[in-house]
C-alpha cells in the first residue's frame, strides 16, 4: 500500500480541513488496497509548497499567498481591489484566469487538481472603525506580501510587520490597533478575542489551490490519476461550503460580542478610491508570468461584462 | 543519536604551527597555501562582520523609526533575517579556523598521542570530502531555486542570490579542510584543554 | 543494517578528531539518503535553508551580542553585585539569585534559549567565582533558562494556542502558577544542596550602594518588562532594545566601551552564532524527517491503547511528551503532537488550557534532556563546556522538575488559579 500525503497548514476542525477530509474519504473509499491518502500537517505554507515542487511531499494545498515564494506570479490575484465583485471574480477566474494559472503551476512542476475560495482579507480593529479616516496614522499589522504593503501604505496607517503569534499578543496588549485576515481564519484565532470590529473592506481575495507534484502524478496509474481529480470536491462545492462557513463564523463572532460590519458597495468604493491603482507598480517587481495572469484578469473582466448574467448580479 | 557518545570539547586556540609532518609541502608551496588560507579568512571576516552589522542596523532603524518617527521600514526584518543567514552560514566556515566547532574528545585516549596528528590529518580529508558533497548538494538545491524562480514575497529579491551563501560556506569549509590535509602546519591546534 | 553503517561512519569521524557538527551532518545526511522516504541530501540542504531563513531566529544573535556587551562590560558585574547583596544572608544565595534572575528575564522573554543566553552569560562566571561547581552551575542555568517558556510571555504557548484554538491569554495566565511553583522548587533545591554557606553579612547600606551603582543596569529588565507588558515589544524588539540600551549604558554612562571592544564582541558573537546555527539546522532537519515519517503520530496511536482514566491519561501524556522532548524541538513537538494529544486528554476530562500548560512544562524539561536538548547545545556554545559536563550537571534538575510536573498534571488548581 502506497501512502500519498496531502500537506497543508490547516487545523483539524476548520472548514478547509473538512474539504481535505472529504477529498481523503472520497479517494480512500474507491482507491482499493494499493493507494491511500493521508493528511500531513506542515506549519509553513511556503516550506510545504517547496517540498511538493521538489517531490518530498506529494500533494499540497495553500492560498496563493502561501505559495508566493515558489509561484511569485500568483501574487497578482492578491493585488488590492483587483475585482469589482464576487460574481465577476468567480466567473473570470474559472473561465479565463485559472487556465493561465494552471500553466504557470505546471511550468513549476505542479499539477493543479482543485481550487476553492478561502475568502476576502478584511480590516479589523480593536475600537470602532469603518472608514480609512478612522484608522489613519494608527499602528496596524501589515502581512509580509508586497501587495499588502501597497494597500496599507495607501490607507495611511503606521505599518508594523509582525509574525502571527506576535500579532495576536500585540493586538491584545495594544501594540497594534488592528490588521487584516480572512473572516473564517480570523474567527478561529485569538485576534477575534481582542479585535471587536470586523469590516468587510474586501481588499484582496484568497484562492485556495490544491496541487500535486507533476512527475509523481504522471508516474501513477491512469485510474489513480483520475481518482485524485474526481475525489477533489468541485470548485462550486468548495465555494458553497466557504460561503456557509462565512455566515456561520460571522454569527459566532457576533455572538461573542463582536461587531461585524458589512460595507455597502459605495462604502467599499471609499476604500478602493483611497488606495487607488497599485497594480502597475506591483507588476514591475514580479516576474513575467505575473503579466500573463494580470492580462487574463483583465480579459476575464471584459468577457464577464459581455455575459447576460453580468447585469443581473450586482 | 550519536551525540550521546563521549565528551565534547571545543578545540580552542589560534592557528599555530604545531605539527611537522614528513609529507609537508615545500616552503614556497606552503606560502601559497598560507596565502589562500588567509584570503579565505579575510573574505569570511568581511562577510560575517559586514552582514551582522547591517542586519543589526536595519533592525535598529526599523524599530526606532516606528517608535519615534511614526513609520518603520517595510522589509527591514526580512533584510535582517537574510543578513543573519549570511553571517551564520559564513560563520560556520569562519569558526573552523578559530578551532571553535565543538569536538568530541573522549576517544582521544584510545590511541597513542603520536598517532593523533596523522589521524586528524586523515579526518580532515574526510571532512573536506563531506564538505565537497555538501557544496555539491547546495549547488543542486540553489540551481533548482533558480529554475523554479523562487522569490522573496516582501523584498524584490530572487532567493538564489541569498542561498548562494550555502554553496560558498561549504566550498570555503572544504578548501580549508583540504589545506589542513595538505599542510597540517596550518591546522588550528585542536588539543584544547581537558575539562 | 543501515543504522549500523551510519553509526560506524559517524564514529570514524569522531575518532579522526573532526567537529561534532560534521559528524551529526553525516548522520543526518545518511538518514535523508537511506532512511527517509522520498528524501536525499538535497532535502537536507533545503531543511538547512528553512532553519536559517526564519524570523524566529532573529532575537538570538541580538541577545547574544547584548549579552556579550553586558557580560564583558560593567552591567553584569553591577547586577551581580546587587544580587550578591540581596542574597547575602541566604545559603546558596547566588544560586537563588541566578534562579530569580532567570525568572525575571523569563517574564520579558518568550524563549528558553534567549533566557539562558542572556542570564547565563552573566551569571555563569559569577557562580564559578563564588565557588559553585561547573556541573551544578551549568545545570542550574540550563534549567533556569527553561523558565522562559513557562513564565509568560511564551512562544510555545502561542503556538499551542494557535494550533489548538485555545485562548493564548488564558494559557499565559495558566503558566503563572506553575512558573512560581517551578521557581520555588528550584530555589529550595539550591538552598538545600548548595555547597556555599551563607555569608551572613547582609548590609542595608551596601545594598543601597550597589543599587545606586547598578541602577541604570537594573533599569533594563524593568524597561523590557514594561515594554512587553505594555505591548510595545516583540521578542526581536526586546532584543534590539536591550542591545541598544546596553551599548548606551556601557558607552555613555559607565564609559567603559570603545569601538575596538565592540569589534571584539561582534567577533565573539559571530563565533558563537556560527557554531550554533548549524546545530539548530541539524536539529530542524532531524525533526522534519521524524515528522514526515509519521513517528510522533505512531507514538500517540500506540500509547492511546492504555489510556482509560485521567491518571493513566496524565501519566501517558507526560511520558509521550518527555520522550518527544528528548528528540524534538518544542515548536515541532507542539505543532505535531498537540492536535493529536488534546482530544485524547479532553476525553478524560482535562481542559485545553490545562493540557497546554502540561505540554509546555514537559517540553520545558525537553530543553535540557539529551540527546537533543537545545539548552544543552546553547550552553556548550555560551559557556564553552563539554556536553558530558553539562549533562552531568543537568540530570539532577531533570529529576527535580518531575515533581512540579506531576503536581501541575494532577492538581489543576495550580493552573487555573490565575486564569480569569
Ligand atoms: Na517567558
Ligand atoms: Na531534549
Amino acid at each position: 500500500e502506497e501512502v500519498i500525503r496531502i500537506a497543508g497548514s490547516l487545523r483539524p476542525g476548520s472548514m478547509m480541513h473538512g474539504i481535505i477530509q472529504t477529498f481523503i474519504d472520497n479517494f480512500n473509499s474507491k482507491s482499493g488496497d494499493d493507494y491511500k491518502v493521508e493528511y500531513q500537517l506542515v506549519g509553513n505554507d511556503q516550506e510545504m509548497t517547496q517540498q511538493v515542487i521538489r517531490g518530498r511531499l506529494e500533494i499540497g494545498t495553500t492560498g496563493l499567498a502561501g505559495a508566493a515564494v515558489s509561484i511569485p506570479p500568483g501574487a497578482v490575484l492578491s493585488m488590492p481591489y483587483l475585482w469589482n465583485n464576487d460574481a465577476q471574480r468567480r466567473w473570470a477566474t474559472d473561465n479565463v484566469v485559472l487556465p493561465v494559472l494552471k500553466d504557470i503551476f505546471t511550468e513549476n512542476g505542479l499539477v493543479v487538481i482543485g481550487m476553492g475560495d478561502a475568502g476576502w482579507s478584511n480590516m479589523f480593529c480593536k475600537e470602532s472603525c469603518s472608514t480609512p479616516e478612522d484608522i489613519a496614522g494608527k499602528r496596524f499589522r501589515i502581512p509580509p506580501a508586497a501587495s499588502a504593503r501597497a494597500f496599507w501604505e495607501k490607507v495611511g496607517v503606521n505599518g508594523v510587520q509582525l509574525s502571527l503569534p506576535d500579532f495576536f499578543t500585540g493586538l491584545e496588549q495594544g501594540m497594534v490597533e488592528g490588521g487584516d485576515l480572512p473572516l473564517t481564519f480570523f474567527v478561529t484565532t485569538p485576534a477575534a478575542q481582542y479585535a471587536k470590529t470586523y469590516v468587510t473592506t474586501n481588499q484582496y481575495h484568497h484562492e485556495q489551490i490544491f496541487f500535486i507534484n507533476k512527475s509523481y502524478f504522471e508516474g501513477l496509474p491512469e485510474n489513480i490519476q483520475e481518482l485524485l481529480i474526481t475525489a477533489m470536491p468541485s470548485t462550486d462545492e468548495m465555494r458553497r461550503r466557504q460561503d456557509e462557513d462565512e455566515v456561520l463564523q460571522a454569527a459566532k463572532f457576533e455572538a461573542a460580542g463582536g461587531k461585524y460590519i458589512l460595507l455597502s458597495e459605495d462604502q467599499k468604493k471609499v476604500w478602493a478610491d483611497k488606495v487607488g491603482d497599485t497594480h502597475e507598480a506591483l507588476l514591475t517587481n514580479l516576474p513575467e508570468g505575473a503579466t500573463r495572469i494580470y492580462e487574463a484578469v483583465q480579459e476575464g473582466k471584459r468577457q464577464f461584462a459581455e455575459q447576460p448574467e453580468a447585469s443581473a448580479k450586482p | 543519536m550519536l551525540i550521546g557518545i563521549g565528551t565534547f570539547e571545543q578545540h580552542l586556540s589560534e592557528c599555530e604551527v604545531t605539527l611537522t609532518q614528513p609529507l609537508n609541502p615545500r616552503k614556497q608551496d606552503l606560502a601559497v597555501l598560507r596565502g589562500i588560507y588567509k584570503s579565505l579568512i579575510l573574505a569570511e571576516t568581511i562577510i560575517c562582520y559586514g552582514t551582522f552589522a547591517l542586519g543589526t542596523i536595519a533592525l535598529i532603524i526599523d524599530i526606532f523609526g516606528r517608535e519615534f518617527l511614526g513609520n518603520g521600514v517595510f522589509g527591514a526584518q526580512r533584510f535582517a533575517v537574510y543578513c543573519m543567514a549570511l553571517a551564520g552560514m559564513m560563520g560556520f566556515s569562519y569558526v573552523i579556523s578559530e578551532g571553535g566547532h565543538l569536538r568530541p574528545s573522549a576517544v582521544d585516549r584510545m590511541f597513542p598521542e603520536g598517532w593523533h596528528a596523522a589521524m586528524a590529518r586523515f579526518g580532515d580529508l574526510l571532512s573536506a570530502l563531506l564538505c565537497v558533497l555538501l557544496a555539491w548538494a547546495a549547488f543542486t538545491f540553489v540551481s533548482s531555486t533558480y529554475q523554479i524562480g523562487e522569490r522573496d514575497m516582501t523584498l524584490p529579491l530572487d532567493l538564489w542570490t541569498i542561498q548562494t551563501v550555502l554553496i560558498l560556506a561549504f566550498v570555503f569549509a572544504a578548501t580549508k579542510f583540504m589545506i589542513f590535509f595538505i599542510a597540517p602546519a596550518l591546522r588550528p591546534n585542536d588539543n584544547g584543554e581537558a575539562m | 543494517m543501515t543504522g549500523i553503517l551510519i553509526a560506524v561512519g559517524a564514529l570514524l569521524l569522531v575518532l579522526l578528531r573532526q567537529p561534532m557538527v560534521l559528524v551529526l551532518a553525516f548522520a543526518v545526511i545518511c538518514m535523508h539518503e537511506f532512511v527517509a522516504r522520498n528524501s536525499s541530501i538535497d532535502f537536507f540542504i533545503q531543511d538547512l535553508w528553512f532553519t536559517i531563513d526564519s524570523d524566529v531566529l532573529l532575537p538570538i544573535p541580538m541577545f547574544i551580542l547584548a549579552g556579550n556587551i553586558m557580560s564583558k562590560g560593567q552591567i553584569a558585574q553591577r547586577l551581580i553585585d546587587i544580587m550578591v547583596e540581596l542574597t547575602a544572608n541566604l545559603r546558596g544565595g547566588l544560586a537563588v539569585a541566578a534562579v530569580l534572575a532567570c525568572a525575571v528575564f523569563a517574564a520579558i522573554s518568550g524563549s528558553s534559549i534567549v533566557t539562558l543566553a542572556a542570564i547565563g552569560s552573566i551569571m555563569y562566571p559569577a557562580l564559578l567565582r563564588e565557588g559553585y561547581s561547573r556541573p551544578f552551575s551549568l545545570g542550574l542555568l540550563c534549567t533556569g533558562g527553561t523558565l522562559g517558556i513557562l513564565i509568560p510571555p511564551s512562544i510555545p504557548m502561542m503556538l499551542y494556542g494557535i494550533i489548538t484554538d485555545t485562548s493564548i491569554v488564558n494559557l499565559f495566565m495558566g503558566g503563572v502558577g506553575p512558573g512560581i511553583l517551578m521557581v520555588m522548587t528550584i530555589s529550595v533545591y539550591c538552598v538545600v544542596v548548595a555547597p556555599i554557606p551563607s555569608k551572613g553579612n547582609f548590609s542595608g547600606a551596601r545594598l543601597l550602594t550597589s543599587l545606586r551603582r547598578g541602577g541604570p543596569a537594573l533599569l533594563l529588565p524593568i524597561i523590557l518588562l514594561g515594554g512587553i507588558y505594555s505591548g510595545y515589544f516583540t521578542a526581536t524588539e526586546a532584543a534590539v532594545v536591550s542591545l541598544v540600551y546596553a551599548l548606551l549604558i556601557e558607552g555613555l554612562i559607565y564609559r567603559d566601551l570603545h569601538l575596538k571592544d565592540v569589534g571584539a564582541m561582534l567577533g565573539e558573537t559571530i563565533r558563537l552564532f556560527g557554531t550554533l546555527l548549524p546545530l539548530l539546522a541539524l536539529a530542524g532537519s532531524f525533526n522534519t524527517i521524524l515528522d514526515y515519517e509519521g513517528v510522533p503520530r505512531m507514538l500517540v496511536e500506540w500509547m492511546s491503547h492504555w489510556i482509560t482514566n485521567p491518571i493513566t491519561a496524565g501519566l501517558t501524556m507526560n511520558v509521550i511528551l518527555l520522550l518527544a522532548g528528548c528528540f524534538m524541538d518544542v515548536g515541532s513537538a507542539i505543532l505535531i503532537l498537540s492536535p493529536l494529544l488534546l482530544p485524547l486528554m479532553v476525553s478524560q476530562g482535562f481542559d485545553p488550557v490545562h493540557v497546554g500548560v502540561i505540554t509546555t512544562v514537559n517540553l520545558e524539561i525537553g530543553y535540557i534532556t539529551p540527546p537533543v536538548g537545545i539548552n544543552l547545545f546553547i550552553a556548550m556554545g555560551v559557556f564553552r563546556e563539554s556536553f558530558a559536563t553539562i549533562v552531568r550537571g543537568v540530570w539532577p534538575f531533570v529529576g527535580l522538575m518531575i515533581i512540579p510536573l506531576l503536581i501541575i498534571t494532577f492538581v489543576p488548581w495550580i493552573v487555573h488559579v490565575f486564569v480569569p
